[in-house]
């Protein structure tokens, strides 16, 4: 497999599969999930420690975010040019799709934890594929 | 050139893809009929009983006429009543024959401690 398709197994496709897992297993009662399979959830959120919450409510996000922004930088690597402007770019819309939820409140979820995993996620995407792209 | 023109291509698909991906994860999908109804139960009994945490319909499966009560382990109180407070409830929000189940979710597997068929 070459750098690149290795790169987007792991950073962009592995990322989405995980974060589907997590709604498929833990969070059945979202719409697309039901169109597949309509059952009960495996636990009750008044169960769930701090850091299980943290897993299943931000860890989707989490990976969503980490996919789309290695999305770009893997992008960004096959062109001939750097765009010096990009990491802002991605920055920008990763933390305001989720402040705009916060605005949108009655159709959207909001929690200050999402935008925390997305701002994590735009980090390590960040230093793992940017940064390796800088060196060379 | 060709090549880079081609690729230019690719960034308006990742956005629009990663855009459906966000909406279908991110938006919530109105509670109204039924889960409406449902919530609403499990708001009054919350509000009027300290140790109940939630009503939720038992199954997923559409048209269930199941309810199921989650409340904390607390000793001394009548689940029986409970049940049958639950039923007065859902009739009031319209909803009729309800099979109740009042279950204790703090242990696994989970423990049904009071089930009732309304009238």
């Amino acid at each position: 497999m070459s750098r690149i398709g290795k790169q987007f197994f792991f950073y962009v496709l592995l990322p989405l599969i995980i974060g589907y897992f997590i709604y498929f297993f833990f969070r059945p009662d979202y719409w697309f999930v039901q169109l597949i399979d309509k059952r009960e959830p495996i636990v009750t959120i008044h169960e769930l420690s701090l850091i299980e919450r943290i897993f299943i409510f931000s860890g989707s996000d989490y990976c969503w975010a980490f996919s789309f922004s290695s999305a770009l930088f893997i992008w960004e690597g096959t062109q001939h040019q750097r765009f010096r402007f990009l990491p802002v770019i991605v920055l920008i819309t990763l933390v305001g799709s989720e402040f705009i939820q916060h605005l949108l409140k009655s159709s959207f979820t909001w929690d200050w934890w999402d935008v925390v995993a997305a701002l994590l996620a735009f980090c390590l995407s960040l230093v793992l594929i940017r940064r390796n792209y800088e060196k060379k | 050139m060709k090549k880079n023109k081609h690729s230019i291509l690719l960034l308006p698909i990742i956005v629009l893809l990663y855009a459906a991906l966000y909406i279908a994860t991110s938006y919530d999908v109105p509670c109204e009929g039924d889960c409406e109804k449902v919530s609403k139960v499990g708001e009054v009994l919350r509000n009027s009983k300290s140790y109940v945490y939630g009503a939720n319909r038992c199954t997923y499966l559409q048209g269930s006429d199941t309810l199921c009560i989650y409340v904390q382990d607390t000793t001394g109180i009548d689940w029986n009543h409970l049940a049958d407070t639950t039923c007065l409830i859902a009739q009031e929000n319209g909803l009729l024959q309800q099979k109740i189940f009042v279950i204790k979710n703090s242990t696994f597997p989970n423990d049904t401690v009071a089930r009732k068929i309304c009238p």
